[in-house]
């Protein structure tokens, strides 16, 4: 049954070499593409937009899928192919900077970096506790929230790709906002419950404010044209007497960032828990909704003080992106969470564009910046 | 932990003091199937059933391993293992494991909270007798009957004597067994003691093929260690009434190592049980009387220090049972009885204390002719659970001898599978409403045996058919959270075959087993946007599984080499994701020196021979090639000359 011959001893040892001298050249300095160069060949996942699937929690079957907008097609476990291994047990958010796209492995404790249009492994951050989303800060370094230890933001050094900062911020930190060198972060609650929203000094990397908002569970935020800054409120569900249980409203809640003061509160519904927001291509209009089990997702001009009743998307959608070039927004619908769920494109409208069959549990999308 | 400790210490000096009485006189010379006592129904009812013994001789050479190692290594069933000393499910049939029921002296040890049964819990050494019955029989056997059972039994035999055992194991990654046993077989009374410890730090090295760069990692949080007390006495307190009784007391504390994806893992649990069960038995020439109570405790308390997340669960069962078998001429057998079982459950993730009562009527009628050539068993069962009726079940079984050396028998059942308490109760999306699983188990099967001179062969062949409707899933059918459902229907078949040889000549002795499972098992009915999941594969359950092994034998030496393979498994119910088949091997050299009243065995067992990476659940780590040495001591006097 087993055989080991010379010449699978001999393709062994060329591979090992390959690999020793191709990790020589990593280790000095990251591949840079430039993405103006002509002169260089753009990888296979260079027109689109990535697409993190969940996967099963504690099955490590998360994925990484790519849509792209050449063949209007999506690609199903991109990472996996590249690599020839699993991306991870649920695979929570994916963020382009430069040539790189982190990828958040929230079960799994890790981002794992990839050269973005290859897919290819580069690199790997440990020493994390529950992550949830990757922010660019700027080409030496770049944020991690995380849920563990109390939720927290993560400094991570671009040059080792390691820890460097631990910056404790609220319970359940989840998405993050850089506007004027500042990060604002919404802290969920994770588990339980929060109202507040941790503004952090790019700079010093240290806390400087917290704001205390007038709704449970922030889990989002979203700069509009006017440049204020705002947060979307999920509400708190209480299932600790299950079946009985209780409820708060959710809420969009605007902040100027001038002063870190809140400047207008919306209650969405009673009833309706969504955990998305981001705003269309002008930034004229709050597009929101998504989350487990959160049906509808309604769209808002800036100015507006009451919320809209009919929902742009009428569909139970778990997470979605607009990617900010095109004006397209990449949602996705997660039925079950042990077969493929769908990828829907809309435009800003919410007209649909297309659907595509994604992996097990899409959650969001990643795009490039410009 | 320190009742166990006590009480152990208190049962090993009764033990020996009861143990040794050489003035003992032998009466009884004819071998009573003592096992008849504890599990009658077994014996006495499901000849119309596939059922595949797992030998003595096979059984020892595990003494110091649990039983899933066992399994695994022996027999072509189901084996959902995290790891080599995690949690290990075992499913027949292409079923689910809460599907297979695992029943200890008549008793069913199935979780009242999620249905299952943890296979690496159990030491070989504390069980004398294993019998794997494929197939349904709700109507015998109640709930949970619907792929198949694995019988565990302690047999106890009047008039054997006195028998010390002490087996000791070393093993690669710091595993460590040790088992002494105190067992005193006389005319009137049978004793027996058995405490156990076994360790493993089970710190491997592995590629891990799911980390940047593949990296040679070592596991990390896999350690187990078990220690407890098996102590069963039998009396007979007359000609013919007999009383059994078992305690059966286990600590075992469990680490659980992360996926090869995951990075790291702190989380454990710790579970401790007393079981504890008395029989009595009215054995008459007509009507025999069994008449059990058993009592079962236990705590399951895990812990996930990395997520603060400690989550406890209490579990309690009462059984009362009362049969009764008459016999009606030569051809007639009658079992019926009725069956009481109180089940309690404590958990963080229910409200209250959840509780239930069970009470089940059973029958079953055995035809068989005056020379055993044909005999069927009809049996009815019928189960009231808290004033709810699950559903009737009942069996038709048939054996039938064409001639001595080749039978056929056939099985008809319904089955059900009752509700757990997680699927009811837990908070949120438990649904209190849900009823029963039930469904449909047919097979026939055709047996070969054939002795001739000193070889002999024996070959079966299988057909099933298994169906199970209103299967319980998970299903975010509410919005906000998922909760249970009964909605899906599954539908097994597939085929078994297994081919004995075996060759005798002067001190040697040689046997060779080759068995061979396909195994169609798939969705019948799907949810909302899984559809795609119709006719695809159950997760988990490979379509082919083969086992084959050679044993040879001279004189007093073993070389025993078994060889498995497990083919391609799915992940997704869209069969999209999968892990890839695999093949081990296990390699064992045995040698016996007996003098006089002692006996020792020597074992030295290489596993993994062929160093295969592979995954049996996807991501978890596997050891390559590792050893293990054992040692087993017995002391025998016995009474009869």
């Amino acid at each position: 049954m087993k055989k080991f011959n010379l010449k699978t001893g001999f393709l062994l040892l060329f591979s090992v070499f390959i690999m020793l001298s191709a990790c020589e050249e990593e280790d000095s300095t990251p591949i840079i593409i430039d993405p103006n160069d002509t002169t260089v060949v753009n990888g296979p996942y260079y027109n689109g937009v990535l697409i993190t699937n969940e996967g099963t929690f504690g099955l490590g079957n998360g994925s990484l899928s790519f849509y792209s907008y050449e063949k209007d097609s999506l690609s199903n476990n991109i990472f996996s192919a590249t690599n020839d291994r699993a991306l991870g047990d649920v695979v929570q958010s994916v963020t382009i900077q430069d040539t790189l796209a982190f990828i958040v492995v929230n079960a799994s404790n890790k981002v794992e970096v990839v050269i973005n249009e290859y897919c290819s492994e580069y690199k790997v951050i440990n020493n994390l506790i529950s992550p949830r989303y990757y922010h660019a800060i700027d080409s030496t370094k770049g944020y991690v929230s995380q849920w563990g230890e109390n939720g927290a933001v993560k400094v991570i050094d671009l040059k080792t790709f390691t820890v460097s900062k631990t910056i404790a911020t609220g319970a359940g930190s989840e998405q993050m906002l850089l506007h004027n060198n500042y990060v604002y972060v919404a802290n969920s609650g994770g588990y339980g419950n929060n109202n507040t929203v941790s503004v952090i000094d790019a700079n010093t990397d240290e806390v400087v404010k917290t704001i205390v908002l007038d709704g449970d569970s922030p889990r989002d935020l979203a700069l509009d044209a006017n440049g204020y800054i705002w947060v979307i409120c999920a509400g708190y569900v209480d299932w600790s007497n299950y079946p009985a249980y209780t409820e708060t409203t959710s809420k969009l809640i605007k902040i100027n960032p001038d002063n870190n003061s809140v400047v207008a509160s919306i209650a969405i519904g009673e009833s309706y828990h969504p955990t998305c927001i981001e705003t269309n291509k002008d930034k004229t209009h709050l597009i929101y909704g998504g989350g487990f089990g959160v049906q509808g997702v309604y769209k808002m001009a800036i100015d507006e003080s009451t919320p809209p009743s009919t929902p742009i998307i009428n569909k139970y959608i778990y997470g979605f992106n607009v990617a900010q070039k095109q004006g397209n927004i990449f949602a996705t619908e997660a039925p079950t969470y042990t077969s493929n769920g769908t990828l829907y494109r809309f435009d800003e409208n919410g007209t649909e564009l297309g659907s595509y069959e994604a992996g097990i549990g899409p959650n969001g999308a990643g795009f490039k910046k410009k | 932990m320190n009742f166990i400790k006590l009480t152990l210490a208190l049962l090993l000096i009764s033990g020996y003091i009861l143990a040794d009485n050489p003035d003992d006189t032998p009466i009884d010379t004819i071998h009573l199937k003592e096992i008849e006592i504890v599990a009658n129904r077994l014996v006495n009812f499901t000849m119309g059933a596939k059922i595949q013994p797992i030998t003595t001789e096979i059984k020892n050479g595990y003494n110091y391993s649990n039983l899933s190692e066992l399994l695994a290594q022996t027999t072509t069933l189901g084996i959902k293992s995290y790891g080599i000393a995690g949690q290990s499910n075992v499913s027949l049939r292409g079923m689910h494991s809460k599907h297979t029921a695992v029943i200890w002296n008549g008793i069913n040890l199935q979780s009242s909270t999620s249905g299952g049964f943890d296979m690496n819990s159990v030491p070989s050494f504390i069980v004398d007798d294993i019998n794997l019955q494929c197939g349904g029989s709700g109507a015998l056997f109640g709930s949970g009957a619907v792929g198949g059972i694995v019988h565990l039994n302690n047999n106890l035999q009047f008039n054997t004597g006195l028998k010390i055992n002490y087996t000791q194991s070393i093993g690669s990654f710091n595993n460590f067994f040790e088992g002494l046993k105190f067992e005193t077989g006389r005319e009137k009374f049978v004793s027996s003691t058995r405490i156990y410890h076994k360790y493993g730090k089970n710190d491997f090295n592995f590629i891990n093929t799911q980390q940047f760069g593949k990296p040679e990692q070592t596991q990390q949080n896999a350690a187990s260690e078990q220690y407890g007390l098996l102590q069963s006495n039998a009396f007979k307190i007359n000609y013919k009434q007999k009383l059994v009784s078992n305690i059966w007391l286990q600590h075992h504390y469990l680490e659980i190592p992360p996926t090869m994806a995951n990075t790291t893992s702190e989380s454990n649990q710790n579970t401790d049980f007393a079981r504890i069960s008395l029989l009595w038995n009215y054995n008459g020439e007509i009507a025999s009387w069994y008449s059990r109570v058993y009592y079962n405790y236990e705590s399951l308390l895990y812990n996930d220090p990395l997520i603060s997340l400690n989550s406890d669960l209490y579990n309690s069962s009462v059984v009362a049972e009362i049969e009764n078998k008459l016999s009606i001429g030569n051809s007639i057998l009658i079992n019926s009885g009725i069956n009481y079982n109180y089940q309690q459950a404590k958990s963080d993730n229910y409200q209250d204390l959840k509780k239930r009562n069970r009470i089940a009527a059973f029958t079953s009628i055995k035809y068989y002719t005056l020379n055993h050539k044909f005999a069927s068993v009809l049996s009815l069962r019928e189960e009231l659970i808290d004033n709810n009726f699950s559903p009737f079940t009942f069996s038709l079984s048939t054996r039938y001898y064409l001639i001595p050396e080749l039978n056929i028998n056939a099985n008809i059942s319904r089955t059900y599978n009752v509700v757990t308490f997680n699927d009811l109760y837990w908070q949120p999306g438990g649904n209190p409403d849900l009823k029963s699983e039930d469904g449909w188990s047919e097979d026939i099967g055709l047996n070969l045996d054939i002795p001739f001179g000193n070889h002999s062969i024996a070959f079966n062949i299988s057909y099933f058919n298994i169906n199970l409707n209103n299967h319980i899933i998970w299903l975010p059918t509410s919005g906000t959270y998922w909760s249970a459902e009964n909605v899906e229907s599954l539908w097994s078949r597939g085929v078994e075959t297994a081919l004995n040889y075996q060759f005798t000549f002067n001190r040697w002795k040689t046997e060779t087993g080759l068995m061979y499972d396909y195994t169609r098992s798939t969705y019948e009915s799907a949810e909302n946007a899984e559809e795609a999941s119709i006719g695809n594969q159950i997760l988990y359950i490979p379509k082919h599984k083969g086992n084959a092994f050679v044993n040879v034998y001279y004189k007093n030496i073993s070389l025993k080499y078994t060889h498995s393979y497990v083919g391609k498994r799915y992940l997704t119910k869209d069969n999209l994701q999968s892990i890839d088949p695999y093949q081990t091997a296990n390699l064992s050299l045995g040698a016996n020196f007996s003098l006089k009243k002692n006996d020792i065995t020597v074992q030295f067992k290489i596993n993994n021979i062929w160093n295969e990476t592979y995954e049996v659940m996807a991501f978890y780590a596997m050891p390559l090639r590792y050893y293990s040495i054992s040692l087993s001591y017995t002391f025998k006097n016995q009474l009869i000359n």
